[in-house]
């Protein structure tokens, strides 16, 4: 286990764009006080923009994000829901950590894994961290958590049956590629390999020899 | 809904001939609800989607496409077929083989779209060629991957061809986790031979289409379709047939299949996909992806093979006219007799073949052809049913006058069902469809394809009882490589005159339906999937593998069903 400081280094190093730029979005604006700040940004967009709520996020490592902008744009992503008391009923954290060690080294290389908490009262920051150590999350392994508004926003948008709250969203795994705007979803509680080949299915490989037949 | 409405509603559509003909009003009463199927009111609908945009198109401007009817090669394929991939490959060789490629290209949906859209398709077609296949002539096709690997958009260059309903192995059924990437192909092996050689078993309309893990909607949607028909001596394909045998149907031109989707395009005029896990309505209706096309037709009979493509749409489709469908196959099978129907109802993937005889009409009349479904949103129609003349428009019929001689029949006798012998039964399972933690399941479980889900003994007969422990939605199930048959429907049985009295490998299951069915499981060994069609649900994990192994087997199935495909690299030959 790295030691705190260097944790936190090195998530920084990897979330080079978390200095939350004032950049508004429809749905995130309302969080930025000043509107000068608003209009000072760039616009948020990209080939998935459509797909994701672009909400102002806290990170385990106690830092702001927008979703979309920062968490998600520009890489290859795996996506779930969970929170620190129902991960006995639903123990996906678990699973997803057996997934972080068959990603090795892509990890934080182009390849994120987020964890968004449904349960934001009690997930805070520092609640995260702790259970990100506890289950030994490395680098480019990101818990968010936020307004619970805005965790709604996410849920419903991502988690839920199109909005079926009830349905409950802890077993979805969504993961896709954001430059090329490819996205499915899986059981979060698949067989970590099946979870992990999922991530390169959604990769561009444009050299059929690379493969193996 | 209560089960006994929902059997109402089927019935509404489909009256036995020579009965006294009930419209909808009279029946459900005019505004009934007849369904629970409506979502809490501050859920988005479909046509709210931001990414779907409206064009403002008009109606019935574009000609109806006919798809091309596949034409073999004449050269032998390099590299040759791998006969130790295929089973019973000796028994069933090959007399006729087929290239498809599978490309992106430019598609217009629509001549009033100031654009081209990119789309997916087998030979530069969208939808693919239609295939005219014959009973005792097996074939070969060849299908290479040159979609492009650095795509943008939802769809993922991969795929996987199912034909649907067709009896093949498993290594040719078109398996979710048999995917053939960008530079290689897979050789698919049609035998053309009836289950357990029954002639009775015998089909006629069936499809083709993508099935890869985790992006069948995405890949259909991309255009990844098309049809493959079957003929024989009775069902000959030749209204003109001297033969005592044949059926005469109306056949060549006055034979059209016609394939059902619904798109959405965003303002770049590109295709839009939502990613809501309950389904995706489209804003358009097409028809050969077409935007509301038109057909002109002569005062005759005509073979309609209509074929409801998904996404998650379903049709109840009537004629805006007295004109009723002379049903004579479901679900690609020739039923025991023809039905005449007022309506018919589509669930995704489902197909029904009528008959429609435009002979009443002059040249100059025009016939819409309209869904009066009403559904919302993905997940499943509202229950309630628009008036006759005020559904969506789907297509439309212009009558234009007679070329020649009108020398189709319509048989009052089609083809008999095989006999349902419960004493081959060597099992009964309960499969029950739901969902948990925002994905959908099957016995409580998502999809694994590295799981077997039902070990199933070669020869032997089964009863599973399906049950639909939704509360909201409807789930129309599909199971490969064998049909079935209807034993009970919420715990009746059938009558004979009922159009589901028939073999089917599609079923619609609406909250808390349940239904038993028999099979037969026969001819190979290997993996299919039974899943729900409604391909969004497909691929949010409503999906599971069953294997049919050697009688008497033991706990060593890994070692029996062997994994047969392994894409091939290659690239096409010169020409395709």
């Amino acid at each position: 286990m790295k030691s705190r400081r260097q944790f936190l280094t090195a998530s920084a190093a990897v979330l080079p764009a978390l200095a939350l730029s004032a950049c508004a979005s429809t749905g995130a604006g309302k969080l930025i006080a000043a509107s000068a700040e608003s209009q000072s940004c760039k616009k948020p967009g990209g080939p998935s923009a459509k797909y994701f709520p672009n909400v102002v996020v806290m990170t385990h490592t106690g830092r702001k994000a927008w979703f979309y902008d920062d968490l998600i744009k520009g890489k290859l992503v795996g996506i779930n829901f969970m929170s620190v008391k129902s991960e006995e009923q639903f123990p996906v954290t678990q699973n997803l950590a057996k997934v972080q060690e068959l990603v090795g080294d892509k990890l934080g290389q182009g390849t994120f894994m987020v964890s968004i908490t449904t349960d934001p009262e009690h997930d805070t920051p520092a609640v995260l961290e702790e259970f990100a150590k506890k289950h030994g999350a490395k680098d480019g392994w990101i818990f968010v958590t936020g307004k619970p508004s805005d965790m709604q926003a996410l849920y419903h948008k991502l988690g839920a049956h199109g909005g079926h709250a009830e349905a409950g969203g802890h077993h979805v795994w969504r993961y896709g590629n954001e430059p090329y705007a490819r996205w499915a979803a899986a059981h979060a509680m698949a067989k970590p390999h099946q979870l992990a080949q999922r991530l390169s299915w959604v990769e561009v490989n444009k050299d059929p020899n690379s493969k193996k037949a | 809904m209560t089960n006994t409405s929902r059997r109402n509603m089927l019935k509404l559509g489909l009256l036995t001939a020579g009965a006294s003909v009930a419209t909808a009003q009279q029946v459900f009463g005019a505004g009934e609800l007849v369904g629970n199927l409506c979502t809490p009111s501050d859920l988005p609908l479909a046509e709210d989607d931001p990414g779907s945009h409206d064009f403002n198109l008009s109606h019935f401007v574009d000609p109806l496409p006919i798809m091309p009817i596949a034409e073999p090669i004449n050269f032998p394929l390099d590299p040759p077929i791998d006969p130790a991939r295929h089973q019973r490959y000796s028994e069933f060789l090959p007399q006729k083989t087929y290239i498809q490629v599978l490309r992106e290209f430019d598609h217009q949906y629509h001549s009033g779209l100031p654009f081209t859209t990119k789309v997916w398709g087998f030979n530069s077609i969208v939808p693919g060629e239609t295939f005219h296949a014959h009973y005792g002539e097996p074939l070969l096709i060849r299908r290479y991957n040159q979609l492009p690997p650095d795509h943008v958009g939802f769809a993922l260059p991969s795929f996987t061809t199912h034909l649907h309903n067709l009896h093949q192995a498993s290594e040719s059924d078109g398996m979710p986790w048999d995917w053939v990437d960008n530079g290689y192909f897979w050789d698919y092996h049609h035998v053309n031979a009836p289950a357990g050689g029954d002639p009775l078993e015998k089909q006629t309309t069936q499809w083709y289409h993508d099935h890869r893990m985790d992006f069948t909607a995405t890949n259909v949607y991309m255009g990844l379709t098309g049809f493959y028909l079957l003929f024989d001596k009775k069902d000959s394909g030749n209204e003109n047939d001297p033969s005592p045998d044949a059926f005469r149907l109306p056949s060549g031109k006055y034979d059209v299949p016609m394939i059902l989707h619904d798109i959405s395009l965003g303002e770049d005029g590109q295709l839009y996909l939502s990613q809501d896990t309950n389904g995706f309505l489209g804003r358009y209706y097409t028809v050969n992806r077409k935007i509301t096309p038109f057909l002109e037709v002569e005062p005759r009979k005509y073979r309609f093979r209509f074929l409801n493509g998904g996404p998650s749409r379903f049709y109840e489709l009537g004629l805006r006219s007295d004109q009723f469908f002379t049903v004579i196959a479901n679900d690609g099978n020739l039923l025991p007799k023809p039905v005449s129907a007022e309506t018919i109802k589509l669930s995704v993937a489902q197909r029904f073949d009528v008959i429609v005889d435009f002979s009443q009409y002059q040249p100059g009349a025009s016939i819409v052809l309209e869904n009066l479904m009403e559904q919302i949103r993905g997940e499943g129609p509202t229950g309630r049913k628009f008036p006759k003349g005020e559904g969506e428009q789907v297509m439309e019929f212009r009558v234009v006058p007679l070329t020649g001689p009108d020398n189709s029949r319509v048989p009052d006798k089609l083809r008999a069902l095989p006999k349902i012998d419960l004493n081959k039964v060597k099992k009964e399972r309960l499969v029950k469809l739901d969902y948990f933690g925002g994905i959908w399941t099957i016995n409580g479980k998502g999809f694994d394809m590295d799981r077997i889900d039902m070990e199933i003994e070669q020869g032997s007969a089964e009863i599973w009882t399906i049950r639909n422990g939704g509360t909201r939605w409807e789930h129309p199930v599909h199971i490969h490589f064998e049909e079935f048959q209807i034993l009970e429907f919420n715990g009746k049985p059938l009558k004979k005159s009922d159009v589901d009295h028939s073999r089917k490998d599609v079923l619609t299951l609406g909250p808390g339906d349940e239904v038993k069915l028999f099979f037969h499981f026969r001819d190979f060994l290997g993996c299919h999937v039974m899943h729900c069609h409604n391909v969004v649900h497909e691929d949010h994990t409503m999906m599971v593998r069953w294997c049919i192994v050697p009688p008497k087997h033991g706990p060593v199935l890994g070692a029996i069903i062997d994994p047969r495909p392994v894409m091939r690299l290659g690239t096409p030959p010169a020409g395709f």
